[in-house]
C-alpha cells in the first residue's frame, strides 16, 4: 500500500485544490465522468450481447467490434481522465476506500479478460463472426466482461455514498 | 402543494420502506445508471450513423437495431426514477432541475416515437428528399444534445437544491 503521504501530496497539487475548491467544478466533472461511463459500458454491453449470441446476431462479430470499439475506448478514455481529476481533490479519502479499490480492481479484470480473449478467441473470429453463437471461449469473455462492467458502474455508485 | 405531496409520499409505507433499507437508493441508482448506459450508447450509435451517411444511411434499419434498447433503456429508467422519487420525493419534486430534466424527457420520448413511427409506416420516409434527409440529421443532432442535457440535469439535482 502506497504512503498516505503520498496521497496528501498529491491532494495538494494546485489543480487538485482548485477541483476540492471550486463549487461547480467537481459536479461538471461528474456530469462528464457519467456520459463517458455510460457509453463505455453501454458499448461494451453491444459488444458482450452479440459475444453471448443474445443481440445484433445478424451482424458479424468483427464487423460490430469495429464500429462499436472506437467508441468505447474514447469514453473509456474521457471517463479515466475525468476519473482522474476527481480523484487527486480527494486523493486520501479514495485510495482507503473499499468500493473504489474494488472498482479499479474490476476495471483491471476486465481488461485482463479483454486481453486474453483477443490474444485467444479472436484471433480466429474470421471463422465464427456470423455464427450467431460464438464459440465458448468468446461467450465466457462476454459474460465476464458484462458481469464486470455492471459491478464496476454499482461500486461507484457505492463510492458516492461512502466517502 | 408541492410541499404537501411531498410529505404525504415520504410517509407512505413505499416510501419509508425505501428510506429504512440502506442500499435501495444506491442500488437503484446504480440500476438508474445502467438503464441511461443502454439509452445512450444505443442513441449514440444510431445518431452517429445518421450524421456520418446522411441519405446513404439505412434509417429503417437503425430503428429496427437501436430503437428497442431505447425503449427497454427507458422502461428501466422510469422504473427506477419512480422507486427513487417515492424514496425521495422532497430531494426530486422541489428541484427546478428534476423538472427541467423531465420536461426535456416528455420532448424526447417525443421526438423518438415520432421517429419510430414514421419509419413503421413507411422505412423510407426520411429519405424521400434531400431536405428530410437533412431534417432526420438535424433531429439526430437535436436528440442526442436532449440527452447529454438530461443526463446533466439529473446529476446536477444532487448538488443544487430547490
Amino acid at each position: 500500500m502506497i504512503d498516505e503521504k503520498f496521497f496528501k501530496g498529491v491532494e495538494n497539487w494546485p489543480v487538485a485544490v482548485l477541483i476540492a475548491k471550486s463549487p461547480w467544478l467537481f459536479p461538471t466533472i461528474e456530469t462528464i465522468h457519467v456520459l463517458a461511463l455510460t457509453m463505455v459500458v453501454g458499448t461494451i454491453a453491444m459488444v458482450d450481447l452479440r459475444l453471448l449470441g443474445l443481440r445484433n446476431a445478424a451482424t458479424a462479430v468483427d464487423e460490430l467490434t469495429a464500429e462499436i470499439l472506437p467508441w468505447s475506448w474514447t469514453a473509456f478514455v474521457f471517463a479515466v481522465a475525468s476519473g482522474l481529476s476527481m480523484f487527486i481533490s480527494k486523493a486520501v479519502t479514495y485510495a482507503y476506500n473499499p468500493p473504489f479499490l474494488f472498482k479499479i480492481t474490476l476495471i483491471a479484470l476486465a481488461g485482463l479478460n479483454m486481453a486474453i480473449f483477443h490474444l485467444g478467441a479472436f484471433r480466429t473470429v474470421r471463422a465464427w463472426a456470423s455464427i450467431s453463437r460464438p464459440p465458448l471461449g468468446a461467450r465466457v469473455a462476454g459474460a465476464f466482461s458484462l458481469l464486470a462492467w455492471i459491478l464496476v458502474v454499482i461500486m461507484g455508485r457505492w463510492v458516492g455514498f461512502t466517502t | 402543494m408541492i410541499d404537501l405531496i411531498c410529505r404525504w409520499l415520504a410517509a407512505t409505507p413505499a416510501s419509508k420502506l425505501i428510506q429504512d433499507i440502506p442500499w435501495v437508493v444506491p442500488a437503484t441508482q446504480s440500476a438508474h445508471i445502467l438503464s441511461i448506459s443502454i439509452v445512450l450508447s444505443a442513441v449514440a450509435m444510431m445518431n452517429w450513423a445518421l450524421l456520418r451517411r446522411g441519405a446513404g444511411a439505412d434509417i429503417a434499419e437503425l430503428d429496427r437495431r437501436f430503437i428497442p434498447a431505447v425503449w427497454i433503456g427507458l422502461g428501466g429508467l422510469f422504473l427506477t426514477g419512480l422507486i427513487l422519487i417515492v424514496g425521495e420525493p422532497a430531494r426530486e419534486l422541489k428541484n427546478f432541475l428534476f423538472w427541467t430534466k423531465m420536461g426535456l424527457v416528455v420532448i424526447i420520448f417525443a421526438i423518438t416515437w415520432t421517429f419510430h413511427r414514421s419509419v413503421e409506416g413507411n422505412p423510407v420516409f426520411w429519405q424521400h428528399s434531400p431536405r428530410r434527409v437533412s431534417t432526420a440529421r438535424y433531429f439526430g443532432i437535436v436528440s442526442m444534445l436532449i440527452w447529454v442535457a438530461i443526463v446533466a440535469a439529473g446529476r446536477w439535482i444532487a448538488f443544487v437544491g430547490d
